[in-house]
C-alpha cells in the first residue's frame, strides 16, 4: 500500500530547532500502529507478492546454478589461468562491504548519539546480515573442492592439521564469521522488545506462540529495560571496531598478496570508506522503495534520507580520494609494473569496467552536493543505484585487472563471465531480497522501540518540539506557540 | 556370445550351451558327464543336460559377475632384472621421415610409459623431441584401429575378421598374382630406411618380379636429392658439423627442428653458443633468411625476412658478393629481379663467410628448389666447407624417383585400369597426396564419392588407425605401434640400431615386415625372425653374432656402421636463370605439432604449443602484419579465402606473425582431421609441393577462433602492447657478444635490486637443495621440454575450448616474446622482429608467495628446498595461483581424466549440458595403461604445478639411503625437461653439491633470478642470452662496434 501521504520535508533547520525526526503528527501508538500495520495486515501489498515472486525466482536461479557449479566444477564458470578469481569474489566482497553501513548505523552512529539512525537502524542491521549471508556463499561456491570447506575451520582433526594461519583467506573466516555472529547478536538483542509488541498484538495463537519465544520474556519492566539498554551498549560497542575491522581484514586479501594493483597499504582504509559508501547506498535502495511500498513515510523521512545521501556524498569524496592516491602512488613507487596496471585500467582492456566506476562512484554521487537532489526521493534513488553498480565494478576493477595483466606478459589473458556466473550474481540478489521481503512481513521493520525515544513525547519538554505538518515557515518574532501545539502536547 | 567389455551376454541358453568355454567347464566340472554326454547318449538328454548345466551357470556366472575373477598366478622364478614396480629401461629406435633415431623406453610391469634418449646413439645423444615424448600416447590411443576390417564388396560397411581370415584370402589371392609374375600388383609404401623392410622389399619383388613398389610420402627431401644430382652427378647427402662451423647462413632451413638429424644440430649448435671466460667468449653466429618464422630463425643473430620465391636471389646475391672477395671459377647465375636483400646485408654475410672460410656453412631448406641446392653446393664449396662443416654420404636409394611423381605414375596407372591389387604399407595417402590426382574421397566428400581406389580390384592396407584411406580399402589391417614391433633403422649416417619391441601388440597388429612376409609366402612370419635374418646377412650367420646382436639390443645402436664418408667434387651447371614471381606464394610446411597429419589423433601434440605462433588444437594461414593490413585482417582468427587457381579455393583463418615475409603464406599441413584446423593438402598440387606461386588472397566474411596459449587478443591494448617491449629486456636478459665480453654480469645490473636485510633468521639448507638453470643462449624454444614433462606427469589434455579459456595444463610452459629489433637488418620486413624463448615453471622459491596465502597450507616448502603441493589438501580457493607471479601453477577445473567437457567425451557425443550431466567417457583400461604410477592423477578442484619430477628425486633418494650412498653424485637425478632438452639447456642438480653443474651455472655471471626485486629466492635461475648479430663496416649492423 503506497502512502498517499505526501513527502514532508524536514531537512530544512534552523539553529535551536530541531527538525521532527517522526513527522506526521504521530504519537507512541502511531509509530506502533505504522510498524505493526506492516505485519498485522492480512495480506501484504499486491506489490509485496510481485517482488517475492521475483525473489523467489532468482533464487530458484541461484540454487540451481549451485547445483550445476557443484557437480560439474569450477570450470562452468569464465575463470582461468591467470585469472583464478572473477565474479565470485567480486561478489564475496561486493556483497559484505554491503553489510558494513547496516553496522556503522546501529553500533557507532549509536555511540555517537545520531538519533535520526532509529529510523532505519533495525533494517539496515537486517540487511546487514543478508548481506553476509549472501556474502559467505561465494567463498564457499568458489572452492574446487567444496565439500571439503570445512577444513578452512580450526577444527581438531585426526591429521593433526590445522589451517595455515598466515593465510588471508583464513581471516576472512574469522573476521566473516565474528561479523556475522555479533551482528545476529545485535539485532536480536535489539529486536527483543519490538518482538514482545508484536507478541502483544498477535491476532493468533501460533503468532503469540512463536513471537512470545522470540521475545524472551520481555515484559517491558524498568528492570528489562536496564538490562536491554546496557546489552545494547555493550553489543554497540563491540560491533563497532567491526566496521573497521572486517573489511580491513577482507582487503589483506589483495592487500597481502604481491600483485601490482592489489599490494597497497591504501587497501584496508579505501575499502572500510568503499564499504560504507556502497553499504549506505544499498540502505537508500531499499528503504525508498520500503517507505512507499509498507507506508513509512513518516518514520523513515527525508531527513533520513538527506542523511544517509550525506555520508554517501563524504564516503564517494574519501573514495574518489583514495582513486587518486592509488594512481600517484603508483606512480610514486617507480614500479613499472605498479604503474602499468594503473595506465593499463584507465586505458587498456578493461577500461570500460574502470571508467564505468569512476562515472558511478566519483561522477554521478557528486549531485549530492545539491540540495534539490538530496531532498528529491527519485533523484537520490538513481544516485545510490548508479553507486551500486559503480561499486561492484570497483571491486571487480581490482581483482580482474590486477590479475590478468600481471608480472610476465606470456600469461597474460581476457577474463569473460560466463552466463553460469551472470546467473549466480543475479541470484544472490534473489537471495538477498527474498530474505529481506521476509523480513519486512514477518519482523519489526523499523525499532519502534528506539524510534519512540527520539520523540518529543519522550522527553518532558516536548513543548519545545514543533510538530511539522506542513512545510516550515516559523517566524521568530511570533512568542506565541502555534495552535498545533495543544493537540500535540496532550496525546501521549 | 557376444563378449563386450565386462559381461557376456547370450541370447539363449542354446547358444550359451554351443560355447566352446561352456563344454570346457563341463568338461572340468563334470568329467564323467561330459565323456558319456560328449561321446554317446541320447542326444536329447545332451540337450536337456547341456541346457539345465547352462542355467546354473548362468545363474551362477551371475553372482560371480560381482566380482570379476581374475587367475594370479606368482612366478616362483623371476626373470632377471625385473622386480614389480621398479621401472626399466630397454633401448629401441624411432623412425620418422626414414631416419631413425635410438631412445629408451622406461617399461613399468612391461608397459612402456617414457622415452628418454640413447646416450649411445650419435642422434640422439640422450636427448630426445616432443615427437618421441608423444609417441606413446599414441600407442595407447584408444582410436587405433583394433581390427582386421573386410569391406563387404558393393558396399560402405565393414566386418570384422580375424587374422586366419585374411591369411586364407591372402594366400588364395597372392598366388594367383604369383602365377602372372605379379602384374597388376602394387605396393605403395612410406619410406623407411629400415634394412629389413629393404630387405622384405628385395624379396617381394623377387616373388612378383612385373609388381611395383612405390614410396611415398607428402614432406620429403626430393629437392635435396634432386640438387645433389645435379651438382655431383648422384644423390649425396648432407651432413652438418656445427661444433665446427663459426658462420652459418640458413636459407629456408629449419635445421634445428626438422631436420632427420635435427637432435644432434641443435646439440651442436647450442655448444657453440655458451660463450664463456673460459672458452674465449667463443659464440658462432647464424644468419637466417626465411618466409615463415620458424624455431631456427628464432635462434638467428640476423634474421632476413625473404619470401621463399626469391631465396634463390638472396642466395645468388650472396654469392656475388663473395664471388667478388674470392677468386673462383665457376660463377653463379646473376641475381634477376627486385633484390630481396639489401646490398649492405648481402656484403656483409659475404664478408663474414669469406672471414671464415672453411669455417662456415650454406644450410638450405628441402623446401628450396633443386636450383638453390645446386647453387648452395657451389658456393659453399667456394668456401672450403666441404670436408670441414659439411660432409657428404653417398645418399642410399639414389636412383628413386621423386615421390610426387611416383604417385602421379601410380595415378595415372590406376586411371588405365593397369592396377589391379594395391596394398598400403602406412602412411596416409588418400589424405596427403596431391591434389590433382584425385586419390581417395577428399575430406568432407561423403563415402558414396567416387574414389580413384574404386578402380582397383582388391586393396589391402595397413595403417594405426582406420582413416581416410582405410575407408577406401578393402582390406584395413591394424599395424604395430613402432613400440609393440621388431624392426631396424639406420640413423641420418647410416648407423644402424634394432628397434625391439616394449609390449605385445595390443590388438595383435602387424608390423610392415611381418605383412610382407605373409604375403610373399617367407618362411619366416614373425617380425623377429626377419629383423635378427637381416642382421645376419649383414653380419654373419647367428651364431657367431650373437654377442654382437645381444649387445647392439642394448645398447640401442650397432657400432661402427656409419656409412663413410665421401668428398665429391660438385660439377660445374649450368643453371636457367630464376623466374621472378609476384603476387602471393603459398607455402606448404609441415606443422610442428602434427607433422604431416600422422600425429592428429595425438591430444599431447595437438596441444602442445607450435613454438612460434603458440596455436594449438588447429593452424592457420599465416601472414605478415602488412599483408594482413593490406587485405583488412584486423585480428587472428579473420577469414582469408586462398585461392590457388582452378577451383581449388579454402576459407581459413589467418594467423598475423611479425617478422613473416611480405607476399607470403605459410599454410601448415596435417589438419582437417578430426575438426581441427583445415586441411591444406586440398591445395597441394604437385606442381607447388612446397612453394607455389601465383596464389590469390583476400578478406572473407566471419572469423573462427584460434585456440592459443599466448597472446590472446581480448588481452592486447596499445598500453600493453608498448609495455611487453619494455619488459621484455628485463624478463629476457640479452646482450651483444662484445658487451657481454667487456660486462660480463651485465645481467644481474639490468634491474637494479637493494640489498635488503631478513626480518627473522632464514632457513639453512643443509641437506640437499636442489636448484635449476635454464640457458637461454641454448635454448630454441622446440618445445621438447613440455612434451616430457606433460608424459612424465600424466598431464591432462582439455581441449580447444579449454585452451580458448586459457585453461591449458602444461606445467612447463615457453614464453615466447617479438622483440622489435631495432638493430637488426631490415631485410625488406618494415619492423625487424626478434623472437626470444623463455621456459617457465615453478621456480621453487625459498620465499615463495604461494605458499603463505593457502588457507589450509596445502603448499609447503620441504627439507630440500622443493616447494611442494599436497594434492590431497588442496581444496581450490586458487589464491596460491593469485598470488604467484609467474603465473605457472595450474588448476583442475574441471575432471579431467575424461569429464563432460574432456575433448574425447565431446567427440563420443555426451554434450555438457545438465541432461548429461554424470556421463562421460571414462578413461579406458588401455589409456590408464600409459600414465606414469609414480605421479598421483589430481583430481577435480585441485591445483598442481612443476615438482622438479620429485618422484625422480625421490626413486633416487630412496635408492640412496637403502644402499648407504654417502653422497648423490651429479647428473643423476634429472627432471623430465632436463632429460629431454636436445640443446642441454636446462640443468639441475644440488646446489650444496659445490662440484655440481648447477652451483656452478648458479654463479656464473650470466646467471640472474626472475623477477629479483620480489625477493622470491627462486631456486631456477636463467642465464642470459647472448646475441653475437656482430659488427660491420656500415652502420646497419653493429652500432655498438666490435
Amino acid at each position: 500500500m503506497a502512502s498517499t501521504a505526501p513527502d514532508i520535508n524536514n531537512t530544512l533547520e534552523t539553529p535551536g530547532r530541531r527538525a521532527e525526526l517522526v513527522t506526521g503528527g504521530l504519537d507512541f501508538a502511531g509509530v506502533t500502529d505504522t510498524v505493526a500495520a506492516v505485519w498485522e495486515r492480512p495480506r501484504p501489498p499486491r506489490a509485496w507478492y510481485i517482488a517475492m515472486a521475483f525473489a523467489l525466482t532468482l533464487l530458484g536461479v541461484l540454487g540451481a546454478m549451485i547445483l550445476y557449479l557443484i557437480f560439474n566444477g569450477v570450470g562452468v564458470w569464465g575463470l582461468n589461468n591467470p585469472t583464478a578469481w572473477g565474479f565470485d569474489i567480486t561478489n564475496f566482497v561486493f556483497w559484505v562491504g554491503i553489510g558494513h553501513a547496516g553496522t556503522l548505523i546501529s553500533a557507532i552512529l549509536f555511540l555517537f548519539r545520531q538519533k535520526w539512525r532509529t529510523g532505519i537502524n533495525r533494517f539496515a542491521e537486517a540487511m546487514t546480515i543478508f548481506a553476509v549471508m549472501c556474502a559467505g556463499i561465494f567463498p564457499g561456491i568458489h572452492l574446487g573442492r567444496i565439500w571439503l570447506a570445512y577444513w578452512l575451520a580450526p577444527l581438531p582433526n585426526q591429521m593433526a592439521m590445522w589451517p595455515n594461519f598466515r593465510s588471508p583467506l583464513l581471516w576472512d573466516v574469522f573476521a566473516v564469521g565474528t561479523y556475522f555472529t555479533v551482528s545476529i547478536l545485535f539485532w536480536y538483542v535489539g529486536m527483543i522488545p519490538d518482538l514482545a509488541t508484536f507478541r502483544d498484538r498477535a491476532t493468533s495463537r501460533v503468532k503469540q506462540f512463536i513471537y512470545g519465544l522470540l521475545a524472551l520474556g520481555w515484559t517491558g519492566s524498568s528492570r528489562h529495560w536496564h538490562r536491554f539498554e546496557v546489552a545494547y551498549l555493550i553489543l554497540a560497542a563491540l560491533a563497532t571496531p567491526l566496521v573497521l575491522s572486517v573489511h580491513s581484514v577482507v582487503s589483506f586479501d589483495f592487500a597481502v598478496s604481491q600483485l601490482p594493483g592489489w599490494h597497497t597499504t591504501i587497501f584496508p582504509p579505501y575499502f572500510v570508506a568503499g564499504a560504507i559508501f556502497g553499504g549506505f547506498a544499498m540502505v537508500m535502495t531499499l528503504a525508498i522503495p520500503a517507505r512507499e511500498l509498507f507506508g513509512l513515510k513518516h518514520i523513515i523521512t527525508k531527513r533520513h534520507l538527506e542523511n544517509c545521501g550525506k555520508i554517501v556524498l563524504v564516503t564517494c569524496l574519501m573514495v574518489g580520494y583514495a582513486y587518486m592516491m592509488e594512481f600517484f602512488m603508483s606512480w610514486y613507487s617507480g614500479s613499472p609494473y605498479e604503474r602499468f596496471v594503473f595506465r593499463s585500467r584507465a586505458a587498456g582492456p578493461y577500461a570500460w569496467a574502470y571508467w564505468t566506476m569512476i562515472i558511478c562512484n566519483v561522477a554521478v554521487p557528486q549531485l549530492l552536493w545539491f540540495k534539490r537532489i538530496r531532498t528529491n526521493v527519485w533523484g537520490m534513488l538513481s544516485v545510490v543505484m548508479a553507486v551500486n553498480v559503480g561499486m561492484w565494478f570497483e571491486r571487480f576493477v581490482i581483482i580482474v585487472t590486477s590479475l590478468s595483466q600481471d608480472y610476465l606478459p606470456a600469461a597474460w589473458d581476457y577474463y569473460r563471465p560466463s552466463l553460469v556466473e551472470i546467473l549466480t550474481l543475479a541470484g544472490s540478489f534473489g537471495l538477498f531480497l527474498t530474505l529481506f521481503l521476509l523480513f519486512c512481513r514477518y519482523l519489526p521493520m523499523v525499532a519502534m522501540a528506539e524510534v519512540k525515544t527520539v520523540m518529543p513525547q519522550a522527553t518532558e519538554h516536548h513543548v519545545a518540539y514543533v510538530p511539522v505538518t506542513r512545510a516550515f515557515d516559523y517566524n521568530p518574532d511570533e512568542h506565541e506557540p502555534p495552535a498545533e501545539l495543544e493537540r500535540g502536547a496532550a496525546r501521549l | 556370445m557376444m563378449a563386450s567389455k565386462d559381461h557376456n551376454y547370450w541370447r539363449s541358453l542354446d547358444e550359451l550351451a554351443n560355447t566352446p568355454a561352456f563344454r570346457r567347464w563341463v568338461e572340468d566340472e563334470f568329467p564323467d558327464l561330459w565323456e558319456r554326454i560328449a561321446t554317446g547318449g541320447n542326444p536329447q538328454t545332451r540337450r536337456q543336460f547341456l541346457k539345465l548345466a547352462g542355467a546354473t551357470l548362468a545363474l551362477g556366472g551371475l553372482t560371480a559377475c560381482r566380482w570379476p575373477k581374475e587367475a594370479i598366478v606368482p612366478a616362483t622364478r623371476q626373470p632377471g632384472n625385473r622386480v614389480p614396480g621398479v621401472p626399466v629401461q630397454y633401448a629401441t629406435t624411432y623412425e620418422l621421415s626414414g631416419a631413425a633415431t635410438g631412445v629408451l623406453v622406461t617399461s613399468y610391469d612391461g608397459r612402456p610409459i617414457k622415452i628418454e634418449g640413447n646416450d649411445k646413439h650419435p642422434f640422439s645423444l640422450g636427448k630426445t623431441n616432443h615427437w618421441m615424448q608423444a609417441a606413446v600416447l599414441d600407442l595407447y590411443d584408444p582410436d587405433r584401429s583394433q581390427h582386421i576390417l573386410q569391406r563387404t564388396s558393393g558396399t560402405d560397411r565393414y566386418l570384422s575378421r580375424s587374422l586366419d581370415d585374411f591369411r586364407t584370402f591372402a594366400a588364395a589371392h597372392f598366388e594367383r598374382l604369383r602365377a602372372v609374375g605379379g602384374a597388376g600388383l602394387c605396393v605403395l609404401s612410406e619410406p623407411s630406411s629400415s634394412p629389413s623392410r629393404l630387405d622384405m622389399k628385395s624379396r617381394f619383388l623377387a616373388a612378383f618380379p612385373q609388381a611395383q613398389w612405390i614410396e611415398y610420402e607428402p614432406i620429403s627431401r626430393d629437392n635435396e636429392h634432386n640438387g645433389a644430382r645435379l651438382a655431383f652427378g648422384r644423390p649425396y647427402r648432407s651432413h652438418l658439423h656445427l661444433e665446427r662451423a663459426d658462420v652459418l647462413v640458413a636459407l629456408d632451413s629449419d635445421f634445428l627442428m626438422l631436420h632427420p638429424a635435427a637432435l644432434k644440430y641443435a646439440r651442436d649448435f647450442a655448444a657453440r653458443r655458451r660463450p664463456d671466460v673460459a672458452n674465449g667468449y667463443d659464440c658462432n653466429r647464424l644468419y637466417v633468411l626465411e618466409s615463415n618464422f620458424s624455431v631456427t630463425g628464432s635462434m638467428a643473430d640476423r634474421r632476413y625476412a625473404v619470401r621463399s620465391s626469391d631465396i634463390r636471389t638472396a642466395l645468388e646475391q650472396i654469392a656475388q658478393a663473395v664471388a667478388a672477395r674470392l677468386d673462383v671459377a665457376t660463377k653463379l647465375p646473376a641475381p634477376v629481379g627486385d633484390l630481396p636483400l639489401s646490398e649492405a646485408a648481402a656484403e656483409a654475410i659475404a664478408a663474414d663467410l669469406v672471414a671464415h672460410r672453411g669455417r662456415c656453412a650454406i644450410i638450405v631448406g628441402p623446401q628450396q628448389p633443386a636450383e638453390v641446392h645446386v647453387e648452395a653446393h657451389l658456393l659453399n664449396d667456394w668456401l672450403g666447407t666441404h670436408g670441414e662443416t659439411i660432409t657428404f654420404t653417398a645418399e642410399p636409394a639414389a636412383e628413386r624417383t621423386d615421390y610426387a611423381a611416383g604417385m602421379a605414375a601410380l595415378a595415372e596407372q590406376i586411371r588405365a585400369g593397369g592396377v589391379d591389387t594395391l596394398v598400403i604399407l602406412g602412411g596416409n595417402p588418400v589424405y596427403d597426396a596431391p591434389a590433382e590426382l584425385g586419390f581417395g574421397r577428399a575430406s568432407g566428400q561423403s563415402p558414396d564419392a567416387a574414389c580413384a581406389f574404386d578402380k582397383i580390384g582388391t586393396t589391402v592396407r595397413l595403417g594405426l588407425y582406420f582413416d581416410e584411406t582405410s575407408r577406401c580399402c578393402d582390406w584395413h589391417l591394424p599395424q604395430a605401434h613402432w613400440l609393440e614391433a621388431w624392426g631396424d633403422g639406420l640413423a641420418w649416417d647410416g648407423t644402424l640400431s634394432v628397434a625391439q619391441p616394449l609390449i605385445e601388440p595390443l590388438y595383435g597388429g602387424l608390423s610392415a615386415i611381418e605383412l610382407l612376409a605373409m604375403l610373399t609366402g617367407d618362411k619366416l612370419s614373425s617380425g623377429y625372425e626377419i629383423v635378427r635374418r637381416t642382421f645376419a646377412e649383414r653380419f654373419g650367420a647367428l651364431e657367431s653374432q650373437e654377442e654382437r646382436w645381444k649387445q647392439s639390443l642394448h645398447d640401442g645402436v650397432v657400432a661402427d656402421t656409419a656409412w663413410p664418408t665421401e668428398k665429391p667434387d660438385v660439377r660445374p651447371v649450368s643453371l636457367p636463370p630464376a623466374k621472378p614471381t609476384s603476387g602471393f606464394e603459398v607455402v606448404f610446411t609441415p606443422d610442428y605439432s602434427v607433422y604431416d597429419g600422422r600425429f592428429a589423433n595425438n591430444g599431447w601434440l595437438q596441444e602442445w604449443p607450435d613454438p612460434i605462433t603458440k596455436l594449438t588444437w588447429g593452424n592457420a594461414a599465416i601472414l605478415s602484419p602488412e599483408d594482413a593490413a593490406r587485405l583488412g585482417v584486423e585480428r587472428d582468427g579473420d577469414l582469408v579465402a586462398i585461392d590457388m587457381g582452378a577451383g581449388a579455393t579454402l576459407n581459413v583463418p589467418a594467423y598475423v606473425l611479425p617478422g613473416h615475409a611480405t607476399g607470403s603464406i605459410t599454410l601448415p599441413l596435417g589438419y582437417g582431421r578430426f575438426d581441427t584446423g583445415f586441411n591444406a593438402y586440398q591445395l597441394r598440387r604437385s606442381a607447388g609441393l612446397d612453394i607455389a606461386a601465383a596464389g590469390q588472397c583476400r578478406r572473407v566474411e566471419g572469423r573462427e577462433e584460434l585456440a592459443g596459449t599466448q597472446d590472446h587478443h581480448a588481452i592486447r591494448s596499445k598500453v600493453g602492447d608498448a609495455e611487453i617491449q619494455k619488459r621484455i629486456p628485463v624478463l629476457v636478459r640479452e646482450a651483444e657478444l662484445h658487451h657481454y665480453r667487456e660486462h660480463p654480469d651485465f645481467a644481474e645490473h639490468v634491474v637494479h635490486v637493494p640489498a635488503s636485510e631478513s626480518l627473522w633468521r632464514e632457513k639453512e639448507y643443509t641437506g640437499h637443495k636442489w636448484g635449476m638453470a635454464i640457458d637461454l643462449s641454448a635454448c630454441t624454444g622446440c618445445g621438447a621440454c613440455v612434451l616430457a614433462c606433460q608424459a612424465e606427469n600424466n598431464i591432462p589434455v582439455v581441449g580447444p575450448d579449454e585452451v580458448r579459456r586459457g585453461r591449458e595444463m602444461h606445467w612447463l610452459r615457453i614464453d615466447r616474446y617479438f622483440r622489435k629489433d631495432t638493430e637488426g637488418a631490415a631485410g625488406g620486413n618494415a619492423q625487424p622482429v626478434a623472437v626470444v624463448h623463455q621456459p617457465m615453471a615453478c621456480t621453487h622459491c625459498e620465499n615463495a608467495p604461494c605458499e603463505q596465502v593457502c588457507p589450509v597450507a596445502a603448499t609447503v616448502h620441504d627439507e630440500d628446498g622443493l616447494n611442494t603441493m599436497v594434492y590431497n589438501r588442496c581444496v581450490g580457493t586458487r589464491y596460491c595461483s593469485n598470488n604467484c607471479p609467474l603465473k605457472v601453477r595450474r588448476f583442475n577445473w574441471f575432471y579431467n581424466h575424461h569429464g563432460p567437457y574432456h575433448p574425447r567425451s565431446i567427440r563420443m557425443g555426451t554434450s555438457p549440458l545438465p541432461g548429461a550431466l554424470l556421463k562421460h567417457a571414462e578413461l579406458t583400461d588401455i589409456e590408464k595403461m600409459g600414465q606414469n604410477p609414480a605421479v598421483t592423477v589430481r583430481s577435480r578442484g585441485v591445483m598442481e604445478k612443476c615438482t622438479f619430477c620429485v618422484q625422480r628425486i625421490t626413486a633416487v633418494k630412496i635408492k640412496a639411503r637403502k644402499e648407504g650412498w654417502t653422497s648423490i653424485p651429479d647428473g643423476l637425478i634429472t627432471p623430465a625437461c632436463a632429460a629431454a632438452c636436445p640443446s642441454d639447456a636446462i640443468v639441475f642438480g644440488d646446489l650444496n653439491d659445490p662440484r655440481s653443474r648447477v652451483r656452478q651455472l648458479h654463479e656464473h655471471p650470466r646467471a640472474y633470478p626472475i623477477l629479483a626485486e620480489l625477493n622470491l629466492r627462486p631456486r631456477t635461475v636463467y642465464l642470459a642470452k647472448i646475441r653475437n648479430a656482430g659488427s660491420g663496416t656500415d652502420e646497419e649492423h653493429g652500432q655498438h662496434g666490435a
